[in-house]
Formats: structure tokens, C-alpha cells, sequence
């Protein structure tokens, strides 16, 4: 089986809708916003978010967005901006398949439909919207507007999703079973994940989020979308695509030895990240930049420092694309590879923003984006419920 | 040379009984486990059964600390998947962790959890202090398959496919894919979900469901019924079962992913979603269609999916279709959702094993159009040496997976 390569690249982030903006912005940054409606809510307290602000009409129509939910808006506007007009150029036998990762589908959907049976009974449920309580519902209502039957596959491993659903994606290639896919995550910011992280102290008390930093006090809310269009290189080749970048190596592990607060000791973050080196056949000296997906959690981020001093020592640049995007949970892998591929496009290496002092130990690229010039980065995800995963990107 | 993957080991929590010999006799019976439900207030809902487990204990099988953990629906997974692994004697203290991995999948996850925690939200007039403490940790769907992997030590990927009631057929192929592609000995794959009130208030709200019992392919069917449960199966590969003298239940030969694109709760009226997945698994695990001598149908007991789902067999197979007995276990367990096909894999080897079909039970009336062999209410000896499992899902999601009794090398 030959090489699995980028061939298109979508988001709909904190940027804003499309590539090109996240591609802007995420070098010269992206403020959160205060979460319009908490009053509305009756959230404990303003919450900031890096929430998407589109108007979905305008870019899809009117037809049926009546039941739709932000997760679902946000993935169909994706697929639309980025592949529209590919895939409506596509007979049924030669479109893509569809694989979306998510950590919850539409939270929003599920938790409203609990709500309404409770305060009102369940004969007020309104029943076309059942459909939007299932995980893969953003999923299924992409297939059937885009008319994609090769293939409906979700994914779902928590803040890991992005990353999962790409292995998964590439594995379904590998094993010869299509030869392109739209592989992407989607997340929306919901009352219930703000409202469950928030209980649980999550989220940021300062509204503000110091990834690897030695006074972070959470993560900030994101949501948005990220979707690229996997092929092998032959089909890319066959029909004169142009090849962005190329899937290296991945490796997918569990860490079973979650310490008291989730994480574990980095000794099972480092071995995935080694295991993906061994996948692509490099060494750790030829990643140019690791993406990671530290978010000011300040037990995760301490984890990961020490996994990526373990791998890389502290030669190797390690940023993080969260204080631009959020926390997007099982969006946010997607969000990472899209954003990766922005660096690499660009020679650069976009910073984690923030004036703050931070841990040392490794090169931490803060501040302001560093030029560079690279051909590998690692895209890295290891959570607190102990998925790891670890992708290597070439740029070609 | 390719690699052959087999299943070693079989773990089932259902309504008509926990454990593997424990279900089969029942299934064997013709046992209904649809019942009228005691687990939560149906006096405002239209329909009153479902097909709740009532035989678990879950301190049978964990700690109480882990209990406290987990949801229903991760219970019920570690259950099934400390059953399946003392079943196929497979003792992972000695194997690299890393090789051990988890695939599973699931419709919901725990929703009942999420629906507790909205309650008391409002039940503490939208106050923070009314969730749950353990909520955030508990509720994601992925605490499930992180749950089969951490308490047995598996350090392999540890994946959720959501895709509803199609869920554990798509993770018994990521099974295949992964220990074919070498990267994995050992998969524990399946499928969990727990009985949930928003899943069972939606069927009702689409009146999906039955006002008593499930009947498939039965003319005067009239709908599903809600059920919970979970099914885990061992597999590995052919080389690594023989090593070890473990016992093979069967081989899993291929399967195959198709999306009807037509609606997100209605099937394809005429299987063509359905017809894509049985085609490609036929395909890729290179049979001929006359090899086919059972197929275990998603058979929910709804008029659209019965209807579409003969029309599959009969456009796949052709004029074999009608040699092909076809039936549901969904007649005896009410629609386990997620773990509906990983149950239905394990009954099928279940069947190949024991050279008995399990019955489509509450029959009565033929449908000219399901005018297929359904083995109606009765158990049938039969010797099955090569069976589909069709499974068809919310979303579109439509799949099949192909498994052969193992005769040796």
C-alpha cells in the first residue's frame, strides 16, 4: 500500500469559517469571547469561549437546517466550503467515505431532549429531533445531505476523537477498503460541557488559558470543525491533485495508570510518541515541531512536558494551538492536524499565546510565531481518561 | 500470508440471561425477555416493555470502587469482558500490554447518566451544586471502552464507534483490520448499552415501538422494543489460538461498511444502504454467495426494516435467499442498540458451534414480503458453517460481517 496524503483541508473554528482564516489567524491570534448567553442559562458565572460565530444560512440555505443542531451546522458548512464542489463533480461509487470524530456529538441535542421530557413530559418531546441524540448524528446528517454512501464512521474517545478517527481513517485506507475518505472531528460548545467541566473545575477561573504555564488554572470552552480529504497517493496522482502533505506515521495506545487527577506519568504518552517515529520510519531529531494538545490543566500539562523531554529533550519545539482555538474536545485533534498543516504550508510555527512564566524543560514556542522551515511535525493527544495517540505529518 | 483472525472467547450480559450458557439456553428455548419494565415510570409513555436485564450483579465481576465508577453501560462491559477473556483462558498478566487492545461500540454511551444529572440540575432550581459530583468522569461514552482497558491492563488503542445500533459490527472489523495490520494480538471487542429513558422516550415519540412484543417479519408487526445489554468477544489471530491451545468458536472472514444516505431514522425502503454492506462483505472475506447457509438479520420488528432488510437478501443472494434462514434475536431481547450485533456475533458462533439455529420467536402471521425462512418459534438443528450478521443503524449506518466455523487449518 503506498503513501495515505492531505489533499484538501477545511475548518470552522474561533478563525472563522474556512481554511484560509484559521491559516491567518492562528499565527497572530484569536480572542475568546464571553459566552453571549450565560445569563440565559443560568451558568454559575461568565464563562469565556472560543466559540464559532456563523451564520449557517447564508452558507448552506435555508432547506433543512430546521432540525439541526450547531455540531451538525458546523461539520455540513465544513464538508460544503472545503469539498462542495469536489463532491458534487463525484459519481455516488467514486465519493468519499465520511469519518468524523467527536467526544459527545450534539450535546446540546441530547441534553435538550432530556430537559424537555423532564420539565414538561414526554409527550412535549418534539420526535424529529430523537435523531439528533444519537453520537453519530452529525455524521449521518452530513452522508445524507452530501450524498457520501461509502462510508459513515464515528468515532468517539474523548478529548482524543481528532486523532483517533484520523488512525481509524487511515487504517480503513491502508487496509484497502476505499481510497479516499473525509476524515474531520466536530465539537459544539454546549451549556451541559460547560456546566459539567465547570462542576468538575475545569475551567479556567481566570477566563484565560496557560498551556504549560506554572499559574494555569484550566482550559478555556472551544468548538468548531476539522476536516481533511485523506487519498492514497495514487488516486491523488491519477486525477492531478495537489498533494498538501503526507500521513508519515501514527500509534495509538492506552495508559492504564491514570494518577489520582487523570493522568499518568508520561511514561505511556512517551512510548506512543516513539512507537509513531518507529511508524514512519524516523527519528525523533527529524521532527521539526510538535504539535501538543496541553490546555492549562496543570496535572496533564506537567505529564506531557515530561513525556516530550523523555522523546525529544529540549531541542525540538512543542506548541500548542489552544490558546487560539480552545478546548474543543474531540474536535480538537482535527483542529490540530488542520492547523499543523498551516504551519507547515507557511514555515512557521504558530505560538501558544499568553504573557506568562512558563514550565521549563523543553522549547516552548510563546509569544510570537517562529519562522522555520519544516518537513515533520508530531500532532499529539494524550487525555485524561488515558487514550494516547500520536501522528507524524510530512509536508510535500 | 495474510493472517486469520478467530474468536476465542465469549462474554453476554442480556435480557433472557447473564453469561453464555445461561443466554443459550434460554435462546435455545424461545425464551421472551420482554417484559414490562420496572427500572423506570412508563405511566406517561405509550408503550410499557422492554427488555431490561434483570440477573446482573455487577460486584460479581469488579470492585465496588470500580462499580462506583462507571456507568451501567460500562458495568456491563467489564462484565462481559472479564466472561469473554476467562472464557478463552487467556491470561494477560503475561502478554505486552501493548498488544492488547479494546474496540467497542455503542448507540449512546450512558445517557441514563446524563439524564439523572439534568434532573437533579433542576431538581436544585438550575443550581451548579445539583450536578453530580462524578458526572463530567462518568457520562462521556469513551469511560467505557477506558474502563475494559484499564481494569484489565490493555495498553493498546482503546476505541468507541458510536454508530449506533450498527456499533459492534463496526468494531469487531476495527478488531480484524487492527491484528490483521499486526499491530495487535489480542482485541477485546463488543458492544454496551444500558436501558435509557431518552432512547426509550424516542422510539416511543416516533412510535417505533411495540405495544407488547417484538415480532419480526410477522405480518401484524408493529415496532421495536428497547432493550440494554452488552456482548464481548475474544479475538486474535489463527497462529496465536493455535499456540496456545486455545478453544476457536469461529472465524471472522471479512466485513462490510455501506451508508444508505437517505434518512437519519427511517432505513432505505428498498436496503440499498444494506445491500452495499452485504455485498462488500461478501467480497472481502472471498465467498461465494451459495456459501452462505444462515444470516442472523438486524431484525428489529419494525414494518420498514423487516421489509427492507428480505429485500437485501434477496437482491444480494438471489434465488439462494430462499435457502438461507434468516432470523432475529432481537424477537427473544428487544433491540440491545449497541451491543445488538456484538450479542448477535456471539450467538452466531453460538449456533455454528452447537449446529443449532435460535429461533425468530412471537410469529404467527407470514408477510408476503418477508417471504424468507425466518425459523419461526421453534429451534432448528442445522449445521452452519458460514453466516452473515447484519446490523443497521440511526445515521444510515449499515453493516455486515461474514464468520465461518473453524474446522481446523
Amino acid at each position: 500500500m503506498g503513501k495515505i496524503v492531505i489533499t484538501g483541508l477545511s475548518a470552522v473554528s474561533s478563525c472563522g469559517v474556512g481554511y484560509d482564516l484559521l491559516k491567518e489567524k492562528l499565527a497572530t491570534g484569536v480572542e475568546a469571547i464571553m459566552n453571549p448567553e450565560y445569563e440565559m442559562q443560568k451558568l454559575p458565572r461568565d464563562t469565556a469561549v472560543f466559540g464559532v460565530d456563523f451564520d449557517p444560512k447564508e452558507i448552506l440555505g435555508k432547506k433543512g437546517l430546521r432540525t439541526m443542531d450547531k455540531a451538525t451546522k458546523m461539520l455540513n458548512v465544513a464538508i460544503h466550503v472545503g469539498f462542495g464542489d469536489y463532491i458534487e463533480s463525484l459519481s455516488d461509487e467514486e465519493r468519499p467515505g465520511l469519518a468524523i470524530g467527536t467526544g459527545f456529538g450534539s450535546m446540546e441535542s441530547i441534553g435538550n431532549f432530556s430537559s424537555v421530557s423532564i420539565a414538561n413530559g414526554v409527550g412535549s418531546v418534539n420526535p424529529n429531533l430523537f435523531g439528533n441524540t444519537v453520537i453519530n448524528s452529525p455524521t449521518g446528517n452530513a452522508n445524507i445531505r452530501f450524498n457520501l454512501k461509502n462510508l459513515s464512521a464515528t468515532m468517539t474517545t474523548g478529548f482524543n476523537s481528532g486523532l483517533a478517527i484520523m488512525v481509524y481513517s487511515c487504517d480503513y485506507i491502508k487496509n484497502g477498503y476505499l481510497n479516499n475518505i473525509l476524515c474531520g472531528a466536530v465539537e459544539e460548545a454546549s451549556v451541559y460541557t460547560i456546566l459539567a467541566m465547570e462542576s468538575e473545575g475545569c475551567l479556567s477561573k481566570s477566563n484565560n488559558m496557560k498551556p504549560f504555564s506554572k499559574e494555569c488554572d484550566g482550559f478555556v470552552h472551544g468548538e468548531g470543525c476539522g476536516l481533511v480529504l485523506l487519498e492514497t497517493e495514487e488516486l491523488a496522482g491519477a486525477r492531478g491533485a495537489n498533494i498538501i502533505a503526507e500521513i508519515s506515521g501514527y500509534a495509538q495506545t492506552f495508559d492504564c495508570n491514570n494518577g489520582e487527577f487523570g493522568f499518568g506519568d508520561g511514561e505511556t504518552a512517551a512510548e506512543t510518541m516513539k512507537m509513531a517515529l518507529a511508524d514512519a520510519g524516523i527519528s525523533a531529531d527529524q521532527i521539526d515541531f510538535v504539535v501538543s494538545d496541553a490546555n492549562g490543566n496543570r496535572y496533564g500539562d506537567a505529564m506531557r512536558l515530561k513525556a516530550f523531554s523523555a522523546v525529544f529533550g529540549d531541542k525540538t519545539p512543542v506548541t500548542s494551538y489552544r490558546t487560539v482555538l480552545g478546548e474543543s474536545f474531540g474536535a480538537a485533534g482535527m483542529l490540530d492536524i488542520v492547523a499543523t498543516v498551516a504551519d507547515l504550508e507557511s514555515n512557521r510555527i504558530s505560538p501558544i499565546f499568553g504573557d506568562y512564566e512558563t514550565l521549563t524543560g523543553i522549547d516552548l514556542v510563546k509569544g510570537s510565531a517562529r519562522s522555520k522551515k519544516s518537513t515533520y511535525a508530531m500532532v499529539t493527544s494524550f487525555s485524561v481518561d488515558g487514550h494516547c495517540t500520536a501522528v507524524i505529518i510530512k509536508k510535500r | 500470508m495474510e493472517k486469520r483472525i478467530v474468536v476465542t472467547g465469549l462474554g453476554v450480559i442480556t435480557p433472557i440471561g447473564t453469561g453464555v450458557d445461561r443466554f443459550w439456553k434460554a435462546a435455545v428455548k424461545g425464551t421472551n425477555g420482554v417484559r414490562p419494565i420496572t427500572s423506570i415510570d412508563v405511566s406517561n409513555h405509550r408503550s410499557k416493555t422492554g427488555g431490561e436485564v434483570l440477573d446482573f450483579t455487577a460486584s460479581d465481576y469488579m470492585t465496588e470502587m470500580q462499580i462506583a465508577s462507571m456507568g451501567r453501560a460500562g458495568q456491563f462491559a467489564v462484565a462481559a469482558a472479564k466472561m469473554a477473556i476467562d472464557d478463552a483462558k487467556l491470561d494477560l498478566s503475561k502478554v505486552n500490554p501493548y498488544r492488547v487492545g479494546v474496540s467497542m461500540g455503542t448507540t449512546m454511551g450512558e445517557p441514563q447518566i446524563l439524564h439523572s444529572a439534568i434532573s437533579s440540575y433542576y431538581n436544585n432550581g438550575q443550581s451548579i451544586e445539583g450536578i453530580p459530583s462524578n458526572f463530567a468522569r462518568q457520562y462521556p461514552a469513551n469511560t467505557i471502552p477506558a474502563a475494559v482497558s484499564r481494569i484489565f491492563g490493555a495498553k493498546g488503542p482503546s476505541t468507541l464507534i458510536p454508530t449506533a445500533c450498527a456499533a459492534g459490527n463496526y468494531a469487531f472489523g476495527y478488531a480484524m483490520d487492527q491484528l490483521k495490520m499486526g499491530r495487535l494480538d489480542y482485541v477485546i471487542a463488543g458492544g454496551s448499552d444500558p436501558f435509557a429513558e431518552i432512547a426509550f422516550t424516542g422510539f416511543n415519540r416516533l412510535l417505533a415501538t411495540s405495544m407488547d412484543v417484538c415480532r419480526p417479519f410477522d405480518a401484524n408487526r408493529s415496532g421495536m422494543v428497547v432493550a440494554e445489554g452488552a456482548g464481548m468477544l475474544i479475538m486474535e489471530t489463527l497462529e496465536s489460538a493455535l499456540a496456545r491451545g486455545a478453544t476457536i468458536y469461529g472465524e471472522f472472514l471479512g466485513y462490510g461498511l455501506g451508508c444508505d444516505a437517505y434518512d437519519m431514522t427511517i432505513p432505505h425502503p428498498e436496503g440499498a444502504g444494506g445491500i452495499l454492506a452485504m455485498e462488500r462483505a461478501i467480497a472481502n472475506s472471498n465467498i461465494k454467495k451459495t456459501d452462505v447457509d444462515y444470516i442472523c438479520a438486524h431484525g428489529t420488528g419494525t414494518k420498514a426494516n423487516d421489509k427492507a432488510e428480505t429485500t437485501v437478501a434477496k437482491v444480494v443472494l438471489g434465488d439462494h435467499a430462499y435457502n438461507v434462514p434468516m432470523t432475529s434475536v432481537k424477537s427473544m431481547l428487544g433491540h440491545t442498540m449497541g451491543a445488538a450485533s456484538a450479542i448477535e456475533a456471539a450467538a452466531c458462533l453460538l449456533m455454528m458451534k452447537n449446529n443449532t439455529i435460535i429461533p425468530t420467536i412471537n410469529f404467527e402471521t407470514p408477510d408476503p414480503d418477508c417471504d424468507i425462512d425466518c425459523v419461526p418459534n421453534v429451534s432448528r438443528d442445522a449445521e452452519l458453517t458460514t453466516v452473515i450478521s447484519n446490523a443497521y443503524a440511526f445515521g444510515g449506518n449499515t453493516s455486515a460481517i461474514v464468520m465461518k466455523k473453524f474446522k481446523g487449518q
